[in-house]
């Protein structure tokens, strides 16, 4: 049985939730959010949408698998924690530059992982928990 | 720099097996890597050995405040080692794990495990390592699961179970000590106690707290049943990977806290470690006498050999640290081969029953000789590593006035051989009965291919490794002592840290 106020509710509140979730990203360093509370955040968007919509309505709309997904979150983590090493730094050392006005340095790089990271993880288990409960049919 | 590349080498290598999923040639190149990260290991073996300490503030935080990694002699030697194991066991799963597990991410598990592990010997703040203890957990859980067959369902539960507990003792005891001194690296922790007169009694609880935790991990007696109740299940490569590594990583984080902080405490804690090691060598070989599972045989082994080491931690002296860091190390190595051959033998016969077996020596001589160096190598035979280990231990015991504890030492030594003897005499020499042949046929996902190329390749080297570690025992022993001796002085670990 469909139920279409529900199900227009829940594609709104995905992008809400993601959207809220990149703010979160963004404003991390200095004020609370970061990497991992934005990332859980969008997963709750796709946790939402896939109760709605079935765990394979998710997989589509994420295009690729989740393990690729995690995999990038750990490869941008991964790359910001050795960049410093070319500075002639230890691993994981900020380093910070300006792009216009605004900071960017690597803590935002490696939150952006963490992010991706914690993303592709949780919507890897809810699509294999709802597998195995057999959700869909 | 150095110091980390342990750690980052297993991650990339994790990463690139999360993001080329079907990928023909995945084993080989997990091979590469195991070899690489010998590479790194031996540079980092090579640079401590030279400076003695290497330190690595991550995140240019200074130490106090931030995660240091800290490579001294010991941690490097341990390092080392792993990364031989770690090899060794790589090789070997290029053949014997079936299509499936490999497929499922076996590999990118197995480099998790050696993450944990890499980890926790390099870390020197106390709550990074139980986060490498959670990373070494998580990785091994999944491994020992993984293929979901029921009795390594069964097994693994148990398994994780009983490490999740000592999980929590472990970070409530992080959670009082960080209570009481406010501070998680280790070094200031050192460094604040060491200001007290005598240890004031209120730290205790959190240490017995750790103690539990460590003594859970490492399988000393009271907590040992994790460890016969699981190894058996999983295939027979991840248990030779998990006996060669997780028990030695608590071990050696309980010499670790024995040399920084417990040693403080010595009146209190010396009988304790030496009532422990003393049990656990004893009841660990009394219960091996009555199995009759190849590999459930080896596990009860791995708890009275845990004691050996504990033994010489509980002596503290420089001789017998010496000798409980080479036992270790030889330790390592020789179960590692051990349940090799006992992978090789079940990939054959399908089963461990050792009443079944037999005849393995007239169709496999050169199996039945890896066998042969490694189990009496554990025995403790004269050219042997095993040997060297035992005669340093025992001649320690001897000379710190407790002739008690030696004597047993050399008592359970017999019984070690005796069970080995067993094994021996079960599968390898006595002639193969047909009329108890099994009816039951190898299982499928288990068998190997054609070629056993690779797992000849593998036990053979490690063999290698055992003897010549016996024969060219003395530069390893002055470097054991070396190590010994920046561990039983704390004060040098402390200021290196912290400035």
């Amino acid at each position: 049985m469909r139920n279409l106020i529900l199900e227009k509710i829940a594609t709104l509140f995905l992008y809400v939730m993601i959207g809220f979730a990149l703010f979160l990203l963004l404003r991390g360093h200095n004020s609370p959010g970061g990497g991992f509370i934005a990332g859980i955040l969008a997963a709750s968007g796709f946790l939402m949408y896939a109760i709605v919509f079935g765990s394979e309505a998710v997989l589509k709309k994420i295009v690729v698998n989740p393990r690729y997904i995690i995999g990038t979150g750990l490869l941008l983590s991964l790359i910001s924690a050795i960049i410093p090493i070319f500075w002639g730094l230890p691993p994981m050392t900020a380093i910070w530059g300006t792009l216009g006005k605004i900071h960017v340095g690597t803590p935002l790089l490696f939150d952006t992982g963490v992010f991706v990271l914690v993303t592709g993880m949780i919507i890897s288990i809810i699509t294999n928990i709802m597998d195995v409960l057999k959700w869909n049919s | 720099m150095i110091v980390s590349l342990p750690i980052f080498l297993p991650l990339s290598f994790m990463i690139f097996a999360f993001l080329f999923r079907h990928y023909r040639g995945r084993e080989y190149i997990a091979v590469a890597a195991a070899f690489l990260n010998v590479i790194t290991s031996i540079l980092l073996f090579s640079q401590t050995a030279r400076e003695g300490m290497l330190k690595l503030q991550m995140g240019d935080w200074p130490a106090p405040y931030g995660i240091t990694l800290v490579s001294d002699r010991f941690s490097a030697f341990m390092v080392l080692i792993a990364s031989l194991i770690f090899l060794a066991t790589t090789a070997y799963s290029v053949r014997s794990v079936d299509w499936n597990r490999k497929s499922f991410g076996y590999y990118l598990f197995s480099f998790g495990v050696l993450m944990g592990v890499n980890g926790s010997f390099l870390a020197g703040d106390i709550f990074n390592l139980y986060v490498w203890f959670e990373v070494m957990l998580m990785a091994s859980f999944i491994l020992m699961s993984h293929g979901g067959e029921r009795q390594q369902l069964e097994g693994s539960i148990k398994y994780l179970i009983l490490n999740l507990i000592s999980s929590f003792f472990f970070v409530a005891g992080i959670g009082l000590l960080y209570g009481k001194i406010g501070s998680l690296n280790m070094a200031d922790i050192a460094s604040k106690l060491m200001k007290y007169e005598t240890m004031p009694p209120e730290i205790n609880p959190a240490f017995i707290l750790i103690f539990v935790g460590f003594a859970i991990k490492g399988a000393l007696v009271p907590f040992f049943f994790w460890l016969p109740a699981s190894y058996h299940t999983p295939p027979p490569v991840v248990t030779a990977l998990f006996s060669g590594l997780l028990t030695k990583v608590g071990i050696y984080s309980l010499i670790r806290f024995y040399s920084l902080f417990l040693y403080q405490h010595h009146e209190f804690w010396q009988p304790l470690i030496l009532g422990v090691a003393v049990l656990s060598m004893v009841i660990g070989v009394i219960t091996a006498t009555s199995q009759f599972e190849f590999r459930k045989i080896l596990s009860f082994h791995i708890i009275s050999q845990v004691g050996y080491v504990v033994m010489g931690l509980g002596l503290y002296t420089i001789a017998g640290l010496a000798g409980a860091i080479y036992f270790l190390a030889h330790n390592m190595l020789s179960k590692t081969n051990a349940f090799l051959v006992a992978g090789y033998v079940y990939h054959q016969k399908g089963t461990l029953n050792l009443k079944i077996l037999g005849g393995f020596y007239k169709k496999h001589p050169l199996w039945a000789i890896f066998f042969f160096i490694s189990a009496f190598s554990l025995a403790g035979l004269p050219p042997l590593s095993g040997f060297v280990g035992k005669f340093l231990l025992i001649k320690a015991g001897i000379e710190a006035d407790h002739l008690g504890i030696a004597l047993i030492a050399l008592f359970v030594g017999f019984f070690t051989l005796f069970s080995m003897v067993k094994i021996w005499i079960e599968v390898f020499w006595k002639p193969e009965d047909n009329m108890k042949k099994l009816k039951r046929i190898p299982q499928q996902n288990w068998s190997i291919q054609q070629n056993p190329l690779w797992m000849t390749l593998s036990s053979g080297g490690m063999a290698l490794l055992i003897v010549l570690g016996g024969i060219f025992a003395s530069p390893i022993v002055d470097y054991c002592y070396l190590a010994a001796e920046s561990l039983m002085n704390p004060q040098l670990y402390v200021d290196f840290v912290l400035n």
